[in-house]
């Protein structure tokens, strides 16, 4: 891979990081509109970003980003 | 569960009490409805919520440009995987009519980015870019693909040769590599704008203008002068743009047919 990109190598590719206890994002469906959630737990989740392109789906209320969704069995 | 919620009609005759009156009913069942709708989407995604309809989507390049590699988690990304089937849907669907891009992005993978940007190039539908805050890099590719870009004023485009800040990994680092990743990049700038070869060079290797490198940081009417971006404009203006050519996309249709 050739990487281009006016942010300097170290911060980008740094390693620093991992051992925080960064976030672990996880893509899930959500009235058929794509979602990346950061995970909370077995059973919750917190909205971080839409992955759609209809920017209609932007204004629903109940997918907001920051919004948090639960899990539960169908 | 409401105890109206759903109301069936006795048969005539058998009932003597006249029927409720029809407003209060009402009332109840829509509310009942709403809430069921609301619970259905949180719950299980279910029901389909009636949205208004676009015929123009819009796509977000922020960050890095993320493709082979996935980067440590303290990058913003926009995924390879994620853009390339959301084009071939719009490509497809018969009810979109055009792409609005929006531009924000640092540089990344090269050849993700010169994908992404071959994708869109080739598209049948219209597109109109705009570039906002930053179009570094591999942006600049992307900036170009569109049918018409727009750079808002204050907005910055980096333009630096791979080689200098370009981290190789794991392919052959030899100059001529670098060189023929630069020259693709270089004719796809050159071919989907009307900047010259010559002032993209000139651009790439000037040196005293970026502090660490080799390059030119371009600012929003700069690009124009130079023909990268075709015009300076905002929203409203690419908006614009965006139904301007639609229009013109149906009407030449109409001819062909």
């Amino acid at each position: 891979m050739i990487f281009w990109s006016i942010l300097p190598e170290e911060y980008v590719f740094s390693t620093n990081n991992l051992l925080d206890s960064s976030p672990l994002y996880e893509e899930i469906q959500c009235n058929n509109i794509k979602l990346l959630v950061e995970k909370m737990g077995p059973t919750q989740c917190k909205i971080s970003r839409l992955l759609t392109t209809n920017p209609q789906d932007y204004l629903l209320p109940d997918i907001q980003p920051g919004n948090i969704l639960t899990y539960k069995p169908i | 569960m409401l105890e109206n919620d759903n109301p069936t009609i006795e048969p005539p005759g058998i009932n003597p009490e006249p029927p409720k009156p029809p407003i209060e009913h009402t009332k109840k069942t829509v509310t009942a409805r709403k809430a069921d709708t609301v619970d259905n989407i949180q719950e299980l995604g279910t029901t389909e919520v009636p949205t208004a309809k676009t015929n123009i989507h819009v796509m977000t390049i922020i960050g890095q440009v993320e493709g082979h590699m996935i980067l440590p988690p303290q990058n913003k990304t926009t995924k390879y995987e994620h853009i390339m089937p959301q084009l071939v849907a719009i490509e497809q669907n018969p009810d979109i009519e055009g792409l609005l891009l929006l531009l924000n992005t640092v540089g990344g993978d090269v050849e993700a980015g010169l994908a992404i940007a071959e994708m869109i190039a080739s598209m049948s539908k219209p597109s109109v870019s705009i570039v906002l805050g930053g179009g570094h890099s591999i942006g600049v590719p992307i900036a170009v693909s569109a049918t018409y870009s727009y750079i808002v004023e204050s907005a910055t485009m980096t333009i630096h040769p791979i080689r200098l800040t370009g981290l190789v990994i794991g392919a052959p680092s030899s100059f001529d590599y670098l060189e023929k990743m630069q020259d693709r990049v270089n004719k796809f700038v050159v071919d989907h704008s009307s900047v010259s070869e010559r002032k993209w060079k000139e651009l790439l290797f000037k040196t005293g203008e970026l502090s660490r490198d080799i390059g030119t940081s371009v600012i929003g009417r700069d690009a124009v002068s130079y023909g990268i971006i075709n015009e300076i404009g905002g929203l409203s203006h690419a908006q614009t743009k965006l139904n301007q050519l639609i229009k013109i996309q149906k009407e030449t249709k109409g001819l062909k047919q």
